[in-house]
């Protein structure tokens, strides 16, 4: 290993890049699927671009939570991200 | 690389100028040390994770390429070069002896792309309760071959086992679950170690130095390969987490954004509705699938959209449609579909077949892509799909092997057991699949294709063959010992299969090429390609290269070999 990890930096990351990228991905999919045709964009356009970014995004989430300074904070960035995703999702499909 | 302590890096500044020194000179890296770092062992720790499961992945997903073509392979009853036979012609026989049974589905699949043969399914009426009828028919000669329920397409199973392994769809589900997660952290393979070379990219890009130790040589292999693969690997990794994951992906947004209604998700699709064609017990007549056809819109018939596959819902009743699917030969995005009513023929609803939806058009697109299925261009974007599906399954296996390398210590018998363990699995796993599938080749050549439980016996050619070289490669003395003779045999295999094509499939190359058989001729050519690579790899692991790397204890070397600086570019 080039990076003197940590026990806790390696498991906090692992499970933050594996488990919060999942729920940010699916979350990331659902926001572009409810507010794109809020915003006039074709549910078929929507969709379709959440199909396809989605899988690039996870691996974002998980190049984002293993770069964070800690286990920690890779689940800051990877949680309040789905969060805001999730609020964003919410105020969308109920307003 | 020399490592110092920050006090020996302290030591090893210049003493400070009194003058103001110049502007310090870039480094070059694009990314900097820490990030760097820890994106290197992202990439090497899900290298390691996902590896094997790649490897088996891009392997057997370089046959499955050829997966029609392998059909007509295995069993020569298949071969057509031209369709002679008529739809209506193919169906005439089976109805005669086995009617459809009342309100059932009858699927009729149309000789396209590779496939030179019918494939016919639907169900008959047998006591009180119904069976199916499932057969594929020569689209040349109209031989037909039924086919068991439950069992693969063919009386071979060989094109089905590769096909399937591909995605791991022998552990059913869950496996093709576990194919599409490798694909998304193929995809942060992917993205980590273009971020860890982007600096050296140009340089890496063509420095390949199969004279030097064994070690360097297998590091420039996995850059060079890799950074060749480069788009062919992300195009894989997207469009195969989309397949593999597809359920995963649309389900959140089907129950949120369609309220769970998965027929409106799939209209946006196609963009039609599927009419309602619920049996309503009446009888009808059914018209035949030349009518069928004469009725599609004018754009089917230009020559641009081919009839793949029609089924007709609820055969023999009132309410009963033909649902027919197209395939576009200009385009990669259109969804061909139309829908005429069963009785009369008429056209009840029909997509622009040249068109898309943006979902459709998305779908189709990622499929066509994943399939190499590129209108003119197919055959020659498959035999690049194909070389460049062995280079990644290349890619990985070299990357599983200087992972062990890399960590081995200076004295080898100090090597981690799990280290041992992990060379000995990559021998067994990589070189043994690479071994065990010109077995398997060879099985469906020797047997007779109409033998009893020919199909069992591929599976163990397959599968026990496989398991037999896993467990030798760690029975022998060392991993490099294993992967030695397993790529010799595995070699010098591969080149004996074309022959057996000749001598029991009568398929010599020049008989295949007179005849138009391309796949054929280019699934036999490709065997003479990789028996020749196999061979000159095994040759590769010679006793001096050995001594300096991985041998020694058994698995690790008796001095750990650097390895060498690359050259500077100009």
């Amino acid at each position: 290993m080039k990076h003197d990890w940590t026990r806790g930096e390696a498991w906090g990351k692992a499970t933050a890049a594996f488990f919060g990228g999942l729920v940010g991905f699916i979350l990331f999919g659902l926001a572009v699927g409810t507010v794109l045709p809020d915003l006039g964009i074709p549910i078929g356009v929507a969709v379709a671009i959440s199909v396809v970014v989605s899988m690039p995004v996870w691996t974002g989430f998980v190049v984002w939570a293993v770069l964070a300074p800690s286990g920690r904070g890779a689940w800051l960035r990877v949680g309040g991200t789905s969060l805001v995703l999730a609020g964003i999702t919410a105020i969308a499909y109920f307003i | 690389m020399e490592t110092l302590s920050r006090p020996q890096r302290a030591a090893k500044q210049p003493p400070a100028s009194p003058k103001p020194s110049p502007a310090p000179k870039k480094s070059g890296k694009l990314v900097g040390p820490r990030p760097f770092k820890l994106l290197w062992d992202t990439h090497s720790v899900t290298g390691i994770l996902i590896g094997l499961g790649l490897f088996v992945i891009f392997y057997a997903g370089a046959f499955a390429l050829y997966r029609g073509e392998l059909h007509t392979w295995a069993d020569p009853a298949l071969r057509a070069t031209e369709t002679r036979v008529t739809p209506d012609e193919v169906v005439a026989p089976f109805f005669a002896e086995f009617p459809p049974a009342p309100a059932k589905d009858v699927t009729l699949t149309y000789p396209f792309h590779e496939r030179s043969y019918y494939y016919l399914r639907y169900q008959t009426p047998e006591g009180d309760t119904t069976r199916f009828v499932q057969a594929v028919i020569n689209a040349e000669t109209g031989q037909s071959f039924d086919v068991p329920v439950g069992e693969s397409l063919g009386r071979s199973a060989l094109s089905n086992m590769l096909y399937r392994l591909h995605f791991f769809a022998q552990a059913g589900f869950w496996g093709q679950i576990i194919a599409g997660l490798i694909a998304v952290f193929f995809l942060l393979a992917v993205v980590s170690g273009v971020l860890i070379h982007l600096r050296k990219l140009p340089k890496d890009w063509h420095t390949f130095r199969p004279k030097m130790k064994l070690r360097s040589a297998l590091a420039d292999a996995h850059t060079v390969l890799g950074l060749i693969g480069l788009p062919f690997a992300a195009m894989y990794a997207i469009t195969g987490a989309f397949l593999a994951l597809l359920i995963i992906l649309l389900a959140p947004t089907v129950i949120v954004v369609f309220e769970g209604d998965a027929e409106a998700a799939l209209g946006l699709v196609y963009d039609m509705e599927v009419p309602e064609h619920e049996p309503t017990g009446v009888e009808a007549p059914m018209l035949s699938f030349a009518d069928y056809e004469a009725a599609l819109p004018s754009t089917w018939g230009d020559g641009t959209v081919e009839v793949t596959t029609i089924t007709i819902h609820g055969y023999g009743d009132e309410n009963a449609i033909a649902d027919i699917y197209g395939d576009a030969t200009n385009t990669i995005t259109a969804a061909p579909r139309a829908i005429l009513k069963g009785s009369t023929a008429e056209l009840l609803v029909a997509n622009d077949p040249t068109g898309a939806t943006p979902l459709g058009g998305t779908t189709s697109a990622i499929t066509n892509l994943h399939y190499a299925r590129l209108g003119t261009w197919a055959p020659l974007a498959k035999i690049l799909y194909f070389l460049l599906a062995l280079a990644t399954a290349a890619v990985v296996l070299t990357g599983n092997i200087l992972w062990v390398l890399v960590r081995r210590p200076k004295d080898p018998r100090a090597t981690p057991k799990l280290h041992r363990f992990l060379a000995r699995l990559t021998v067994g796993v990589g070189c043994g699949l690479v071994l065990a599938v010109p077995v398997l080749f060879l099985t469906t050549q020797l047997l007779p294709i109409d033998m009893e439980g020919l199909k069992t016996w591929e599976h163990v050619a397959l599968f026990g063959t496989w398991g037999a070289l896993i467990l030798a490669a760690f029975a022998g003395p060392t991993a490099i010992w294993a992967a030695r003779w397993q790529l010799w045999a595995a070699g010098v295999l591969s080149l004996l299969v074309p022959i057996a094509s000749g001598v029991f499939g009568d398929a010599w190359p020049w008989i295949a090429a007179s005849n138009g058989w391309w796949g054929i001729l280019t699934i036999d050519l490709g065997f003479v390609l990789m028996g020749v690579v196999l061979i000159w790899t095994a040759k590769r692991l010679k006793p001096d290269a050995l001594t300096s790397t991985i041998s020694g204890d058994g698995d690790g070397a008796a001095v750990p070999a650097p390895v060498a600086p690359r050259p500077a570019v100009s």
